[in-house]
């Protein structure tokens, strides 16, 4: 399980995130970032795309302890 | 403890801008300087203030996001590179556009215009981008195969037209802020400068009054509703600085993105058939030419508020600093052969061009749609289409024009 923090308060929305990873982010109605999944490994190259992408540092990825790893 | 240099006895000071052997390339120097000074100092023609110049990569993006680098112009430090008219700032007549101001301020007032420019609302522009760019064509083929002068016919009108319609503007206010925004990327008399702001703010500010007593659903209608429902913190100077940023960056910015970016086209025929086999590839084609044909290198500058170091280089309080945005979009430490265009390169979206930090380009994913639209279209629809001029006679937009451009773009098919 993957983890996505986003900085509201460093978000200048502008959309780099939704261009980068379309099918992980999504702008509110405010413009700043928003998740439109629950972000699972899969998309784990598209999150990373958008972090590289966003101008202010205002996304982060937090790996979540697999607690119930087999 | 790491050494750092400031200004040493000897080192060159080049004279900014540097001088340019082909007008459609970066200065030669920008890759000599990459390597041996990527952190340089440099005399602005305009005015004989030194700056620094930045010409790498990673340099660019931790100054860009580093907060002790602000975008004051009234600071005496800022690297003013034309005459801005700084007189009407300080008499109140004008507000700071966005481009000027810094945290917390800046994001006060730029999330009042952001969400007019979100990807939902740009998704739902398309259609309409698609029909103005199919009208705009229709006009060309009928004029025959040419020559036609594309800028006059397709890259000016394009922008100005959506603009115009996104924030209902009068038609015969085109000529207006034409007038205005050349003087903006150019030089220009103060008394040039005075009149053109004079007659927009006198404009902008009749546009406010009537949208507040009958508001519609255009931006300036949209963006006096936000800033009254947040308190009303934006007087109407403020709000027609909103408006100006966003004329300014439909008008001059993105018609030179656009020329610029088919004359590229043009001259890779390779890459044209690509994208013309492959539209699926059309945002990553906007992406690398953005990359490759940068049009504004030199006008993302800051001001250092306190001393800082960048690229082992202490940068003083008060001194100023200029990103050479072409440079760090060839810089071989992000994009492998960064002399070549390639429209399967993975990593163009990383490009510079649109800036970086919180001044980011607001119209970024506006002008990426409106583009991705156009270049697709016009291969489509005009296969044939090639240059009507040998590349060096086309009417390139002089040294002293903050944003590259052309004046024509004569073409025929």
């Amino acid at each position: 399980m993957l983890q996505v923090v986003i900085d509201k308060d460093v978000c200048v929305a502008c959309g780099a995130c939704v261009v980068s990873g379309p099918d992980v982010f999504d702008q509110d109605d405010n413009g700043q970032a928003m998740l439109i999944v629950e972000p699972e490994e899969s998309l784990r190259e598209q999150i990373l795309e958008s972090i590289d992408a966003c101008p202010v540092q205002a996304l982060s990825l937090v790996e979540e302890p697999a607690q119930n790893a087999a | 403890m790491t050494e750092l240099t400031s200004t040493e006895p000897g080192t060159q000071v080049r004279a900014f801008p540097l001088e340019r052997g082909c007008p459609f390339a970066p200065p030669q120097q920008y890759a000599e300087l990459r390597e041996a000074e990527p952190v340089s100092k440099v005399k602005l023609k305009y005015n004989g203030r030194e700056a620094w110049l930045l010409t790498r990569y990673e340099d660019m993006q931790q100054m860009l996001r580093d907060p002790r680098f602000e975008s004051d112009i009234a600071d005496p430090g800022y690297p003013l590179q034309f005459a801005f008219p700084l007189d009407l700032l300080e008499q109140g007549i004008v507000s700071k556009t966005l481009f000027h101001m810094d945290p917390p301020v800046h994001t006060k007032h730029r999330m009042i215009l952001m969400p007019e420019l979100t990807a939902r609302q740009v998704e739902a522009m398309r259609p309409r981008t698609q029909e103005i760019v199919d009208e705009l064509i229709d006009a060309i083929l009928a004029q025959g195969p040419g020559p036609v002068d594309l800028v006059k016919t397709l890259t000016a009108p394009l922008p100005s037209i959506q603009t115009a319609e996104q924030l209902d503007l009068p038609r015969d206010t085109t000529d207006l802020f034409y007038r205005w925004i050349a003087l903006l990327v150019t030089q220009g008399t103060a008394e040039e400068h005075a009149s053109a702001n004079a007659e927009v703010e006198m404009l902008l500010h009749r546009l406010i009054a009537e949208r507040k007593a009958n508001p519609g659903t255009d931006l300036i209608s949209n963006i006096i509703k936000r800033n009254d429902e947040r308190g009303g913190e934006l007087s109407d100077l403020d709000l027609s600085a909103l408006v100006r940023t966003m004329i300014a960056g439909g008008h001059e910015s993105t018609l030179n993105g656009m020329t610029v970016g088919i004359f590229t086209l043009l001259t890779h025929p390779e890459q044209a058939a690509l994208l013309r086999e492959h539209p699926e590839l059309g945002g990553q084609a906007v992406d690398e030419l953005m990359r490759y044909s940068t049009v504004s290198d030199h006008g993302t500058v800051r001001v250092a508020k306190e001393d800082a170091e960048i690229g082992g280089v202490l940068i003083k309080k008060g001194e100023g600093v200029i990103c050479a945005l072409q440079a760090a979009n060839r810089d071989p430490r992000v994009f492998s052969n960064p002399d070549t265009l390639d429209f399967h390169r993975k990593e163009a979206s990383a490009n510079l061009a649109f800036g970086s930090g919180h001044h980011r380009c607001a119209g970024q994913t506006l002008v990426r749609m409106q583009m991705e639209v156009l270049f697709s279209t016009l291969l489509r629809r005009i296969p044939g289409l090639r240059l009507a001029t040998p590349v060096d006679e086309l009417p390139f937009k002089g040294e002293t024009a903050l944003i590259d451009g052309l004046h024509e773009l004569p073409v025929t098919w």
